[in-house]
């Protein structure tokens, strides 16, 4: 009799020590909400999917949010940086990318051109050279060149000598690598480097090409005339070309929703 | 004399002959190369296309003078490696199949024969380094720490039940000592009853434990509703087995380049798959998760790994959402860390240290820059939760700003020439020697919610 109670209640002290234990926090909620409503609101937030509202999780606003969620931009648009001075060097780039981009570099839809490596050869910096432009220039290749090409730009980033030979190194700078050579190599990627034009705008590009030259060794300010720049943009742009180009630098806006990703409620 | 003459020929002869020897000699350790000479060279000019022993953006470069006799001849070879596309025009077969085959021209390099013998001599001996695995010591922890706590739940559970069985025992004896003493025990009362009556007898000690029962059971409902709403250590498990630890820890790879636009919007932004493929085209296998992981980013970018080229079909990653606030606040990156100068370890702790994204503690916050040494210490220390109005607040309350020292045609800079036409106000804000984020209506409400 006194056993098997002693039995009953083990039993359910067991039990109940389970359920305590698979109670420990899940890593895949985020916990108590205050008004869950205000966190997926039915506004449109970026990276928020808007398939669940007010708890009610609606099918049809789910797929409306896969298909519909990461827009390209529509034939044709180019961002607008205003219209003041030195805007026009964000103006569509005229030079084609290497026959093949789209199956060697997922430039899909890009302009090709198998002169344009050649061609952007001659482009002349339009940015002047200045100082503060160096500065800026320093500090974009510091976030977004150094790990590969390393500091001086010798190609042993941190990206090579920690990899274990999993990674090529990108090689020194060649010296008869020119201005518009180096913006076209960061536009449309070359080889193992892969096109950086949706993380750096056309300013930037060319403010980094100030600070590869600087790391070349290069005569800085020579070019800082502006009288006497070639503004690299496209006069001919105005067709298919310019529509394609944007293809590739659709991200721009700083929003980074490409076709390539959405995020998802938890 | 003739004979002299003859001999000297004959020496000569020989002399010559041996000079012969030596040359042709030298010349085979030549064909052979120098592998140490030819790694040099191979990084300073071939290694941004050619692996040695895998496909890259041009071919694995093991075997490339057998395919050459093969197929064309070993002159071709050194005369396409300084010039690739005279060897196409010339209409060598298999300088046009390379060429059909992977789409792109090689580019001239100028190097002299015994060079291309130097690279080949060091790619033919090329050993891939050995890949030493690293023990993963996050997650031996994390399943200590959960049998840890077990451990404690099934001793309670034990305690439980010996109080229990001792329990029992006791009234067992109670009954048999009251039957011998002659005390009868209502048969008929049921425990209710019966437990009133014995509360009714011990009335002071269940006063005192109910009211203990009942304050602590209050203190913890209040704990309880404090953490509602706060999402430290949220962690949710992302489709992608991303590390932050080796990305931008090991391979040193700044947050900016796959958050970029953080400078130049409201947010830090998710990177693009392209971003991702930046790298992932070259680098198929990871160091701890193999092919697996990696192949889901080529399935999203439409990218063949088997063929080295991209197919067009890309699918979207859904990336889960980790910070989320709530609709009624509006929270700008480039603010902060273009005009307020922060840096992601401000909010976001030591990511270095840390595989997928997690909303970090005020510990961790607090813990920057002490117990490790990747950054420098975090100047606010926290109390708040982080993600939650106090936390802002708190960093709003003790952040000044350089307002005198702001460049020219900044945003603090107008409204320093603002203040100094009212020196009132100014002075009272210089009462501490310092103008603060709240001093310039860091603590409005309309500044965060509207």
């Amino acid at each position: 009799m006194k056993l098997k109670e002693l039995k009953y209640f083990a039993i359910a002290a067991l039990a109940g020590s389970t359920i305590m234990v698979s109670c420990v926090e899940d890593p895949n909620s985020p916990g108590l909400e205050y008004m869950p409503d205000m966190y997926r609101s039915p506004a449109a937030e970026a990276y928020v999917d808007y398939a669940e509202v007010e708890g009610v999780f609606d099918e049809e606003a789910k797929k409306l949010v896969e298909e519909r969620f990461s827009f390209v931009p529509p034939a044709g648009t180019i961002p607008y940086y205003g219209t003041g001075e030195g805007a026009d060097v964000m103006m569509p780039y005229k030079h084609g990318a290497p026959v093949g981009a789209d199956k060697t570099h997922g430039l899909y839809g890009v302009k090709q051109d198998p002169d344009g490596r050649i061609k952007a050869d001659a482009d002349v910096n339009p940015i002047p050279f200045s100082d503060e432009v160096l500065k800026e220039g320093k500090k974009l290749y510091e976030s977004f060149c150094i790990h590969c090409h390393g500091e001086s730009g010798d190609g042993q980033g941190t990206v090579i000598t920690n990899s274990l030979g999993k990674f090529p190194t990108p090689g020194p700078y060649k010296d008869t690598l020119t201005a518009g050579g180096i913006f076209w190599t960061i536009t449309y990627g070359k080889g193992a480097m892969g096109s950086h034009a949706a993380q750096l705008n056309k300013e930037e590009r060319w403010k980094i090409v100030h600070y590869v030259e600087k790391l070349q060794g290069k005569e800085q300010g020579v070019a800082a005339d502006t009288s006497a720049v070639v503004m690299p943009m496209d006069e001919a742009a105005e067709g298919e070309g310019e529509m394609i180009e944007e293809g590739a630098e659709g991200h721009e806006d700083g929003h980074a929703e490409g076709g390539n990703h959405e995020a998802e409620e938890h | 004399m003739k004979i002299s003459k003859m001999f000297i020929s004959r020496r000569f002869k020989s002399l010559v002959l041996t000079v012969f020897a030596f040359i042709s000699f030298s010349y085979n350790i030549h064909a052979q190369g120098d592998a140490a000479k030819g790694e040099k060279l191979f990084n300073q000019n071939c290694a941004s296309c050619h692996f040695p022993d895998k496909d890259m953006t041009g071919p694995a470069l093991k075997g490339a003078r057998e395919r050459w006799i093969e197929n064309s001849s070993e002159e071709k070879l050194y005369d396409w490696v300084r010039n690739s596309t005279a060897v196409i025009e010339s209409g060598d077969a298999y300088a046009n199949q390379l060429f059909s085959e992977w789409g792109s021209v090689m580019t001239a390099q100028n190097v002299t024969n015994e060079q291309v013998d130097d690279i080949l001599a060091y790619v033919e001996e090329y050993q891939p380094p050995v890949v030493e695995v690293a023990a993963d010591p996050g997650a031996g922890t994390g399943e200590e720490q959960e049998s840890s706590t077990l451990i404690w739940w099934i001793l309670s559970a034990l305690l439980l039940v010996v109080i229990g069985s001792a329990a029992s025992a006791k009234s067992g004896l109670q009954k048999l000592a009251n039957e011998q003493d002659g005390v009868n025990t209502p048969g008929d009362e049921n425990w209710m009853t019966a437990f009133r009556r014995w509360a009714w007898t011990y009335r002071g000690w269940v006063g005192v434990t109910s009211l203990i029962i009942v304050v602590v059971l209050l203190a913890a409902g209040m704990l309880d509703l404090m953490k509602i709403g706060v999402f430290e250590d949220y962690k949710p498990e992302q489709p992608i087995a991303y590390s932050h630890e080796l990305h931008a820890g090991k391979l040193g790879i700044d947050c900016k380049y796959c958050h970029n636009s953080v400078e130049k919007s409201k947010h830090a932004g998710i990177p693009t798959v392209n971003v991702c493929m930046n790298c992932h085209k070259t680098v198929h296998e990871g160091s701890t998760t193999g092919t697996e992981e990696i192949a889901k980013i080529h399935e999203a970018a439409g990218y063949d790994a088997a063929t080295n080229s991209y197919t067009g079909e890309t699918k979207p990653i859904k990336w889960v959402k980790v910070h989320n606030l709530p609709d009624h606040v509006y929270f700008n990156h480039s603010q902060h860390v273009n005009v307020g100068g922060l840096d992601c370890k401000n909010c976001h702790g030591n990511m270095k240290k840390e595989t997928v994204a997690r909303v970090m503690t005020t510990e961790d916050l607090n813990n920057v820059g002490v117990t490790d040494e990747d950054y420098d210490e975090n100047k606010v220390k926290f109390t708040k939760p982080t993600l939650t109005m106090g936390w802002c607040i708190e960093c709003h309350r003790e952040s000044n700003i350089d307002i005198a020292n702001a460049p020219e045609g900044s945003y603090y800079n107008m409204i320093h020439t603002r203040l100094q036409k009212d020196q009132r106000t100014y002075r009272s804000y210089l009462e501490d020697d310092v103008v603060s984020v709240a001093e310039l209506g860091g603590l409005e409400c309309a500044k965060c919610h509207y």
